[in-house]
């Protein structure tokens, strides 16, 4: 506003640096300058089969952190990610004891994910409710859900076909690594380029301006706990047919372990800040801490420090670029 | 003034809150193309009748004229359509997103072809526009793919007028627009008003401080406790005026 001229070319320098300090790239040298170092530590990392190995162990954790990213972007939080692939796997081993086919399995499966979605949706949209309380009241409520399905037992009584799907290799990595792939790729595009997911970046941003910008904020923050119910039945449905056996508490912990990793990834916990490929190079990187502490023979006890720092670190970044002084 | 056309009128407008009388029985008239000041002290109503004519708060009684259409608004949208653009004293900015998106903000546009199927935001051509419109006004911003959190009071408050305008809006209500801005900020903004003048934007401004008012001002509306108590036409008065804004306000 100040003077009569108009200047509005972006300096060389300016896009450079914007680059470099773009959460995502530092990821990714993080994530190579990890690599080196691993490799070094030990002569397996570095290895195509275990790249693989990674790749499987993390695709659950990234499928529901597509669903946890536009809902962390919207200014939301869901906690009840893990108990829904919980109820979800209950749902389907339910669904094959009574004799139901894959697709109608399926279909219940990510039925269950919409409903426990929607019923987050609800309270925190409509009825205002904190959304750290509501998911974790449904955190609660799906969890027990899924223990009073199950009776609390094991069931392995899945198709053999439902079991092939997540392990087959049709096209060089298996298809439960191939879907969460898929999901980051084209999610990746859609809520930063489509004009309806784009609207959780105003949403999350401020609210207030939001509706008054005409957004139909109380509906888009329902949708987008659907979204996260679906992503993580999505989850539940892999997980089964990746183990090939249901259990009452599968998914425990993955809430904590995906916000984190979204968090990682550049995601506000405040909102309007995120990416889907952000998440997912969040879930990679605490996927090959694992790993190479597996490889190193370090107790799996260790992961949550190193998983722990690391979100520290990454929090503790972001703070200290954005901090002001008052 | 007689020949200027009216082109907003609240007649015997009311609203109350509980047992709190906000607004009695206030008359209020907008001619085209003038730049009216909104006055009064802490409590007299101001706030509560911009609500009413930005659709925010719908009046319990009286009766409205936009364009001579009788007009009752349920939200703010419908008072948009009709070309009313509030910009509150908190700008309603995103700060999280780039000065593009705020111009666009839940009116994104998007490409051709599978673009358009995808439902794929326009980002070139919105920046494009962005730029038109900021072009226009001759507002100075340098780097336009930053967050407008990184920008100053009196360019944030420019990038809300920029959109106002780019969405054509006739009738822009500033709230206190002076109120974050540094001297030579306020000096950029008046600029902006006069040019915004001579584009056929009629603005409603509140403010308490009169020689601002005086400098950008046409006429004035005095409120007093929920009532209207007055109005002075500075063009015609001029700076002398100021005497008799004041007794009107005490």
């Amino acid at each position: 506003m100040d003077g009569k001229a108009v200047r509005l070319a972006r300096p060389k320098m300016q896009q450079i640096s914007r680059l470099i300090f773009h959460r995502e790239i530092l990821l990714v040298l993080f994530i190579l300058l990890f690599g080196l170092l691993a490799s070094s530590a030990s002569p397996y990392f570095l290895n195509l089969e275990n790249f693989k190995q990674v790749l499987i162990a993390i695709s659950l954790d990234t499928v529901v952190a597509v669903g946890m990213t536009i809902v962390l972007v919207g200014g939301g939080i869901d906690l009840s990610v893990g108990s829904i692939i919980g109820f979800s796997a209950a749902m389907i081993a339910v669904s094959f004891e009574s004799g139901n086919s894959i697709f109608v399995t399926i279909l219940i499966a990510l039925a269950s994910g919409i409903l426990v979605g929607a019923v987050n949706g609800v309270l925190i949209s409509y009825i205002n409710i904190n959304p750290i309380i509501a998911t974790l009241g449904m955190m609660g409520i799906a969890r027990s859900g899924s223990y009073i399905i199950s009776g609390g037992y094991a069931f392995s009584n899945i198709p053999e076909r439902f079991v092939a799907f997540a392990t087959a290799n049709p096209v060089g990595i298996p298809n439960i690594a191939l879907v969460a792939l898929i999901s980051v790729g084209l999610f990746t595009i859609l809520l930063s380029h489509n004009i309806t997911l784009r609207k959780y970046f105003f949403i999350g941003g401020n609210e207030a301006a939001a509706y008054r910008a005409g957004i139909k904020v109380e509906r888009f923050k329902l949708f987008s706990y659907i979204i996260c119910g679906v992503f993580s039945a999505l989850a539940a449905i892999l997980l089964v047919s990746r183990m090939g056996s249901t259990f009452p508490h599968s998914g425990l912990g993955t809430e904590i372990r995906v916000i984190s990793a979204c968090i990682i990834g550049g995601c506000s916990i405040n909102g309007g800040k995120g990416s889907v490929i952000g998440s997912f190079l969040g879930v990679l990187l605490l996927g090959l801490i694992s790993n190479i502490l597996v490889l190193l023979g370090v107790s799996v006890y260790w992961q949550g420090i190193a998983s722990g720092i690391i979100l520290i670190l990454a929090v503790t970044s972001d703070a200290l670029l954005n901090r002001r002084k008052y | 003034m007689a020949e200027r056309k009216k082109i907003l009128e609240l007649k015997d407008i009311s609203k109350s809150f509980g047992a709190v009388k906000a607004l009695k029985k206030v008359d209020f008239e907008l001619y085209e193309n003038e730049v009216l000041a909104l006055l009064g002290d802490n409590g007299a109503g101001k706030s509560t009748l911009i609500k009413i004519i930005s659709g925010v708060y719908s009046c319990d009684e009286g009766d409205m004229e936009v364009y001579g259409k009788k007009v009752r608004f349920k939200n703010p949208q419908e008072a948009r359509q009709m070309g009313i653009e509030t910009i509150y004293q908190d700008l309603a900015l995103f700060d999280n997103l780039d000065l593009m998106a705020n111009v666009f903000a839940g009116r994104e546009i998007s490409g051709k072809g599978l673009p358009r199927w995808l439902g794929l935001a326009d980002r070139k051509e919105m920046h494009r526009r962005s730029k038109a419109v900021l072009d226009q006004l001759e507002i100075n911003i340098e780097d336009y793919r930053k967050d407008v959190k990184n920008f100053s009071g009196g360019q944030r408050q420019s990038i809300a007028i920029a959109k106002a305008v780019y969405w054509g809006h006739k009738i822009i209500i500033m709230d206190e627009p002076t109120a974050a801005l540094g001297v030579r900020e306020t000096e950029s903004l008046f600029k902006l008003i006069n040019d915004l003048r001579n584009r056929n934007v009629t603005l409603i401004v509140i403010m308490h401080n009169l020689d601002q008012v005086l400098r950008i001002a046409e006429r004035a509306i005095i409120l007093r406790r929920g009532k209207r108590v007055g109005h002075v036409d500075i063009c015609e008065v001029g700076p002398s005026c100021q005497e008799e804004i004041v007794k009107m306000l005490m």
